[in-house]
């Protein structure tokens, strides 16, 4: 029997919460990928249905005279969820992966080589995406009726114009299991599954300064983008497309740059904060966070996201206040259905990838918890420790998250708008900080559980 | 300081001849598993470990060496009998007041270390002292004398992965000293190293405790490392099958045999625990 046929014996599901975390990760991101590009093809049907308020019979229908505009949200909000639901997906596959881990260096004992675990390894994450994705779509059909009751200031959306088009799906469930699969490749590259276990690449971390150079850089660009542009290209034919266009790559960096800064900052507070913790928690906290300050950004991601999104919502509720007339409000209810839609999307990304990598790291580090635990540390310290240890990112992600979206939102506001905007900002990030306390406080059982595994 | 498991059998040292012992266990059964499948790991132990002394548990896998240590310390509550450190009994306190007891009264020094890798040497040492409300400052300089003399001069801010095996346990050594504690557990603390090392790693750990007045509890299968405490005990299918007390001259020397069958002896029946016999 060769190794690979020795597969299903060697990776059998264990089952429980280790076996489920990966699988709610794949589901939500193909969920949220095929509700967010349906979306964005029904928007853009309808445009070519109604046409965009160009015609000669008469004045065009606030749905005709809006939808053009439409298009664009449609589009801006798509750029802005689709990475982050593909990032979660590929945390889906690491996670996937590292449960793996004790599996794949018995594989290794029993005379496995390096190719063919890494070929297991694939492959088992493979099954799992093509899995979650499955459900993923199964959600995604399950909650299109639902969103026909949607009013974006127009004639209702019909299942039919929700959906995708039936080649999508087949598509998107290629797209999603190959993505967890190179996810899946490269997070192998940075570990040795012996037959002893699993070593992982151990350097002190040093981050770089160049990151914070980069996300200022982008956000300076994109409010100069902004100012310069409509002068550029004012004469140009399909100026304004450019125009779009150009903004839109750009906004897409800078919200992307926060991935980029914000473990850079996180490495360095957490190492100031390290130095100088006066309790056994924070020290432990900050440390952990200053050894990894990826890991624990990435922790945090999802919300910083949303708080990008919220953040950037404040400049779409502002262009939905303009105009009396018929059109005008029938665009700010689109706007405002748009907006909301857009960040209850971000939310349950936010709500899935952080509750997912919380439990995930509370599993991973259940021999460390142990081993304090029977050394004396109470559980109550463990858990201050984890939470110094999403605190620290979050109180950061909460700064570089606002100065991220007053960036994207500064160009088009004016001193009126200044307290609303920091208003729904900071009503966003209490929400936001809400959020990640009801994650934390679902896996505190498990900390217990884990600390005191055995005893 | 004694091990029996008979009323035929006297203790070997009168309880009056000593001092109290800092720990002392008394019918001590532990079962593991379900009724429809139960493996009795520790089957009427008796044995009382004096102040300071270092004490060896020895013995095939699964004869219930590490489910004796884990019962003594605390992270185990035996099915029944009882464990007596400074007159409470760790089977009746609740998990909290076990847990403090752990970081105020005892250390541990694990096979490999397990110590918390992103902290320096350092870090780790104090952290025991700060769990119990010590001052980063006072408690650094504590743990900070302690890697000096345990030879990591130079060494307080490298992580455990920076450090040799060697190096890394005598970290974990000054980390278990750090609490100040009466018993030190150690399992299997040089497993991991090789000989030559582990032997430094033992002389390092049984000076060390003797220092600081600390009992030495160490769990091993290796008959050399446990010529080095001053009693050993030899467990088999859950009881002390026999015992003995090292000749500083010759070298181990076997002291007590006990009887396979002596086990059943009930706690009523033994005197000499903890302040003078009380259970």
């Amino acid at each position: 029997m060769s190794v690979l046929a020795a597969a299903p014996l060697v990776l059998r599901r264990h089952g429980g919460i280790a076996t489920a975390l990966p699988i709610i990760g794949f589901t939500a991101s193909t969920g949220i990928l095929a509700t967010v590009l349906g979306g964005l093809g029904a928007f853009l049907s309808r445009a070519a249905t109604v046409g965009t308020g160009s015609g000669a019979d008469g004045p065009p229908t606030p749905e005709a005279s809006n939808l053009s505009f439409l298009v664009i949200c449609a589009i801006v909000a798509t750029v802005l969820l689709v990475p982050s639901a593909m990032g979660l997906g590929s945390a889906a596959a690491k996670l996937s992966l590292a449960r793996r881990e004790k599996d794949l260096a018995a594989v290794r004992l029993v005379g496995g080589t390096s190719a063919q675990v890494g070929a297991l390894a694939v492959a088992d994450v493979l099954v799992q995406a093509m899995l979650g994705s499955v459900l993923g779509i199964v959600l995604h059909l399950a909650v299109t009726p639902a969103l026909t009751l949607l009013d974006f200031g127009m004639d209702r959306f019909t299942i039919g114009e929700l959906v995708m088009p039936l080649w999508g799906y087949p598509l998107l469930l290629f797209a999603t299991t190959l993505l967890a699969g190179i996810s899946a490749a490269i997070a192998l590259a940075g570990v040795v599954i012996s037959p002893l276990g699993v070593a992982r690449e151990s350097r002190i971390v040093r981050m770089s300064v160049v990151r914070l150079v980069v996300w200022a850089g982008l956000i300076l660009a994109f409010i100069g983008a902004l100012q310069f542009l409509p002068m550029l290209v004012g004469g140009v034919e399909n100026g304004m497309v450019v125009m779009i266009a150009v903004s839109a790559v750009l906004m897409a960096l800078v919200i992307g740059s926060v991935n980029i800064v914000g473990p850079f900052v996180v490495w360095v507070i957490a190492r100031i904060l390290a130095a100088l913790a006066p309790t056994p928690a924070l020290l432990v906290g900050a440390r952990r966070l200053a050894a990894d300050p990826r890991a624990g950004w990435r922790s945090v991601s999802g919300v910083t996201f949303a708080l990008v999104v919220a953040g950037f919502l404040t400049l779409t509720g502002m262009l939905g206040e303009q105009g009396d007339d018929a059109a005008g409000r029938a665009l700010a209810t689109a706007l405002d259905t748009g907006g909301l839609l857009t960040l209850g999307i971000a939310a349950v990304l936010a709500a899935v990838s952080t509750g997912v990598t919380q439990t995930a790291r509370v599993l991973d580090q259940g021999r460390v918890y142990r081993s304090q635990h029977v050394a004396g540390a109470p559980v109550v310290a463990l858990q201050r420790a984890r939470i110094a240890e999403i605190g620290i990112p979050l109180a950061l992600a909460g700064m570089i998250a606002g100065v991220s979206a007053a960036g994207l939102v500064a160009p088009v506001i004016s001193g009126g708008f200044v307290l609303e905007a920091v208003l729904s900002y900071l009503l966003a990030a209490v929400g936001a900080l809400g959020l990640v306390a009801l994650s934390v406080a679902a896996s505190a059982p498990l900390v217990g559980r884990v600390a005191r595994a055995g005893a | 300081m004694t091990a029996q498991n008979s009323p035929a059998h006297p203790p070997l040292r009168p309880p009056t001849a000593g001092p109290a012992p800092v720990l002392a266990a008394r019918g001590l059964q532990h079962a593991y598993g379900d009724r429809s499948a139960t493996t009795l790991a520790l089957d009427g132990v008796d044995l009382d470990v004096a102040p300071a002394e270092s004490l060896a548990v020895m013995g095939p896998s699964g004869c219930g060496k590490t489910t004796l240590l884990h019962v003594l310390a605390g992270i185990l509550r035996p099915t029944s009998g009882s464990v007596l450190h400074a007159g409470s009994d760790l089977s009746a306190l609740s998990e909290s007041r076990r847990t403090r007891l752990r970081r105020t009264a005892f250390g541990f020094v694990f096979q490999d270390g397990r110590l918390l890798p992103e902290l320096t040497a350092l870090e780790n040492a104090i952290l025991p002292r700060m769990l119990g409300g010590a001052p980063r400052r006072s408690a650094s300089a504590e743990a900070a004398s302690w890697l000096d003399r345990l030879g990591l001069q130079g060494l307080h801010d490298r992580r455990p992965g920076q450090l040799s095996g060697g190096q890394a346990q005598r970290v974990a050594i000054a980390r278990a000293l750090g609490g100040r504690p009466s018993v030190v557990f150690a399992d299997e603390p040089t497993g991991a190293l090789d000989q030559a090392t582990g032997h430094s790693v033992l002389a390092v750990l049984a000076d060390a405790c003797r220092d600081a007045g600390a009992a030495l509890v160490m769990v091993t299968h290796d008959p050399s490392v446990a010529s080095t405490c001053e009693r050993t005990i030899a467990m088999r299918d859950g009881r002390i099958a026999r015992q003995f007390q090292r000749d500083p001259a010759q070298g181990a020397a076997p002291t007590q045999q006990v009887r396979p069958d002596s086990h059943q002896v009930h706690p009523d029946s033994q005197q000499g625990a903890v302040g003078g016999g009380r259970r």
